[in-house]
């Protein structure tokens, strides 16, 4: 899902390119790179899984919109599509950098990151003595909406996960900044 | 002769069940709400609800609703009639988690600051370059009907060209178009697991903010992880062979951003 929004370095191959058996289904789409509009992705496996998985998609849509499919088709087949992974790339690395800024000077009293290589997400473990459950509602009153570790029955019930992929560098210096505000008190 | 006035009631509730829009086991409006609607007494709206309850269309207890309970159809004899209002709750899917819930609706709120939301910025969508491309298309286009059950094989040879690229061998026959890694998920579960299998994951997981696997009857169980993600010692099989299926996000795990270095990729490899 996340492969082409590396950062630092291309991640290593994935488990699909290993698998000489056919034991690896391996799911890909569009949505977290191009356009989650457009509503394509893919299933790689064995003929005989996807042979029954089509059947499946058959009995419960009839197949995908055809103007989605030549839509992607065309941008995978031109090299729009690595042009385009270039910029966002270029894209993510600033906004993880702009966003660990703002970590660094508003949340190190409160919580601890690791520095992700890729992909959209920052897994910040709020300290034991703040709670999060307050964290995401007095955000949440304060118009920040974060994910809170728990919908990923994450056990501590200690962790957020912040997206740096989607708001505007401007909203993620000042979301963050409110979030040090309403741990603060 | 003038129609009486609790006749409009019954036709008004007639019309209503006739047409589908108040289906069996629908609650039909409060006599106090009628009474405003048509203006008239209690006792006429009474009157009207006393004619539909001996026609059979309605059921109601002292202190209780009134509810649908036939309509003109069945009545009639022809079919029964599906009572929707008990089965929305029935369905095999599970509802998504309430919070799951509340955080998707207001991800359509723009005036949010969105830190949660896993997609590209606005401000990253190649506009431009789409517009080319959907311009370019549509020069080409052709008469469109069902495609092929696998999908388009445009499509299917462009993906198979775009993995080979990132070292995956597949032919087009060997690759299904999805809307989306979702409906991947769902078609997986229903099509490859029998009911009570185990999926094996990383604890925690995105997969857990949903109910695609529990919902086919398969139980979760959750994996340990590190900075590298899923430890695949931590893995143990309460083992009935083919019952159990493993799901990993290798790459920038969501939503802990781990990535699995090389030489644990081929250990897991070489476990499955």
């Amino acid at each position: 899902m996340y492969h082409d929004l590396w950062i630092d370095s291309p991640p290593p191959r994935p488990l699909k390119a290993r698998d000489l058996y056919g034991n690896v289904l391996y799911v890909g789409s569009l949505s977290k790179t191009l356009s989650s509009g457009l509503r394509i992705g893919w299933i790689v496996g064995s003929e005989s899984v996807i042979n029954r998985l089509a059947d499946l998609k058959m009995q419960s849509d009839y197949g995908s919109s055809t103007l989605s499919q030549l839509v992607a088709a065309e941008w995978l087949s031109s090299d729009f599509y690595d042009k385009h992974l270039d910029k966002v790339r270029e894209q993510l690395r600033v906004r993880r950098k702009v966003t660990l800024d703002a970590l660094d000077k508003y949340l190190s009293p409160y919580a601890t990151w690791d520095i992700p290589k890729g992909g959209l997400f920052i897994w910040v473990k709020i300290k034991p003595e703040f709670k999060v459950k307050r964290l995401f509602e007095k955000a949440f009153s304060n118009n920040i909406l974060l994910n809170p570790g728990s919908i990923y029955a994450e056990k501590s019930g200690q962790f957020i996960r912040i997206s740096y992929g989607y708001a505007s560098l401007d909203e993620i210096k000042v979301g963050i900044f409110k979030l040090s505000e309403i741990l603060k008190i | 002769m003038k129609k009486p006035k609790y006749q409009y009631i019954i036709d008004y509730i007639k019309e209503k069940i006739a047409k589908g829009e108040w289906s069996i086991g629908s609650p039909i409006p409060s006599q106090r709400n009628l009474a405003k609607q048509f203006e008239v007494n209690r006792s006429t709206v009474l009157t009207a609800l006393e004619e539909l309850r001996a026609e059979g269309l309605l059921e109601g207890k002292a202190g209780k609703e009134t509810v649908v309970t036939n309509n003109t159809w069945t009545l009639m004899g022809a079919k029964s009639s599906t009572n929707w209002n008990g089965n929305v709750t029935l369905g095999v899917h599970k509802p998504s988690v309430s919070m799951v819930q509340e955080i998707n609706k207001a991800e359509s709120n723009t005036n949010l600051i969105q830190l949660s939301k896993g997609e590209l910025s606005p401000e990253m969508f190649p506009l431009e370059e789409m517009k080319f491309i959907v311009q370019k298309i549509s020069n080409q286009l052709t008469s469109f009907g069902y495609e092929e059950p696998k999908g388009n094989i445009h499509l299917r040879q462009a993906i198979s060209d775009y993995l080979k690229l990132r070292g995956i061998e597949a032919s087009p026959s060997s690759i299904l178009v999805v809307s989306g890694a979702l409906q991947a998920l769902h078609l997986i579960s229903i099509g490859l697991l029998k009911r009570g299998s185990t999926v094996l994951l990383e604890m925690p997981s995105y997969l857990y903010s949903l109910t695609v696997f529990e919902s086919a009857g398969m139980a979760l169980q959750g994996l340990a992880m590190d900075t590298e993600g899923l430890i695949i010692d931590s893995i143990y099989l309460t083992k009935e062979n083919g019952k159990n299926i493993l799901y990993t996000i290798p790459t920038f795990h969501n939503p802990t951003g781990a990535l699995m270095q090389e030489k644990r990729r081929e250990k897991l490899i070489a476990y499955c």
